[in-house]
């Protein structure tokens, strides 16, 4: 019997599913029927709610596994990648070795977040 | 101009059940602070465990939340462990810690700690600062003056901040030494409550100046009993705490249903001892 292969994610990622044309509807409905998606979210937030509002995810709800976050660790990419800019420590926010990888290779900069500006997304 | 900087040692007390990755980005957050300032530069960061005198419930061994808290800063160049609080066999005001770190940047000689805080220079890599370049002993005035000799201030949470309203849990001639002679560095989210609690008390107010407030926009709610629940149901405490405090977590089979039920119905020593002092 093979492993059943899982989308991991995030509430904000469930929710882009809303954008006009960043997912094609047969592409969704294929993820959630033939694979499933686990959903990590913050108590607080509600993607039962989103579900319901969704036909579309409400006839696979059994297939959209939904885990509750209780010690909440807001850490996003966006802001790490912010206070790099600015020079700010993010220690114990993500592994050291990859701090020493990014200085080493100095990644993230002021240029590198300009970087496709202005350009659309390739989905849309 | 780096000769006009103050310069800062950041302590911080409780009880570390266990050191998490929260407690470590309360130093780098506070340092970015300072820094950012112009006007201070952060020199040390000392973390002081609560001895088990303390009597907090679930409180393990001061053994083993030492060691897990020098495993999780021996990579740290600026950041150490500091078990003399630990090792009294009573319990000790937050006051006399800060005294006792205070008193020992002020002696010059081989225990110096500010001496000690100098890291070994590794090839490539420059001195973080020249040794014996505010030797207080040389100086003619008896009064330190603030710019040279190192400030230590208290680091915290705003729950620590916030305790200073619980009855009886600190003596209000502590609270205004701490902020009058040391000074505060609370660590809070954004639109949070803490500058409302220093708004209505008087002695906060009055040494506002010396409350310094650094607001976390990366918010980290990792707590140690977030942690200990999590390890008593098995779950994983992953890139929460240090991997290396993890593993000794593991090896060592800390955090219990009974470990949590140490001192269980037992007062808190701060309450014991207040409620005692105003019996006499």
């Amino acid at each position: 019997v093979l492993p059943e292969l899982k989308l991991l994610c995030g509430a904000d990622f469930l929710q882009t599913f809303k954008t006009p044309n960043l997912w094609k509807e047969e592409h969704i409905k294929e993820i959630v029927e033939k694979f499933g998606l686990v959903c990590i979210s913050r108590a607080g937030s509600d993607p039962a709610q989103y579900i319901n509002e969704s036909d579309l995810l409400t006839k696979f709800q059994h297939n959209i596994f939904l885990v509750k976050e209780w010690i909440q660790n807001e850490i996003s990419a966006t802001q790490i990648r912010s206070a790099l800019c600015r020079g700010l420590s993010v220690k114990y926010l993500i592994p050291d070795s990859v701090i020493s990888y990014i200085a080493h290779h100095n990644i993230y900069t002021e240029e590198s977040e300009r970087k496709n500006e202005g350009d659309l997304l390739q989905p849309l | 101009d780096p000769d006009k900087k103050t310069e800062v040692v950041l302590l911080a007390c409780g009880s570390f059940n266990p050191i998490t990755n929260m407690h470590l980005r309360l130093f780098e957050l506070a340092k970015d602070y300072f820094h950012e300032t112009g006007k201070y530069k952060v020199i040390k960061g000392i973390i002081s465990p609560v001895g088990d005198a303390y009597k907090k419930k679930g409180l393990i061994s001061a053994h083993h939340r030492v060691t897990m808290a020098k495993l999780a800063t021996k990579d740290s160049d600026w950041v150490e462990v500091d078990d003399w609080e630990s090792s009294q066999s009573e319990w000790l005001e937050t006051l006399k810690v800060l005294r006792y770190h205070h008193q020992k940047l002020l002696s010059p000689g081989p225990t110096n700690s500010l001496q000690n805080a100098i890291p070994l220079t590794k090839p490539g890599r420059k001195r973080k600062q020249e040794p014996n370049r505010h030797d207080p002993v040389k100086k003619k005035n008896q009064s330190p003056d603030i710019k040279s000799v190192p400030q230590v201030k208290l680091l915290c949470g705003s729950d620590m901040l916030e305790s200073f309203g619980i009855p009886n849990l600190w003596k209000s001639e502590d609270i205004t030494e701490i902020v009058e002679n040391h000074g505060l560095v609370c660590i809070s989210r954004a639109g949070n409550s803490v500058q409302k609690f220093i708004y209505e008390s008087d002695i906060l107010w009055r040494h506002k100046n010396n409350i310094h407030l650094v607001e976390e926009w990366i918010t980290n709610d990792i707590s140690s009993t977030k942690i200990r629940r999590a390890l008593r149901r098995g779950q994983s405490i992953r890139y929460l705490v240090p991997d290396v405090v993890q593993a000794y977590i593991e090896k060592n089979k800390l955090y219990s249903p009974e470990s949590e039920d140490m001192n269980a119905g037992v007062v808190l020593a701060p309450l014991q001892k207040h409620a005692s002092d105003s019996k006499n």
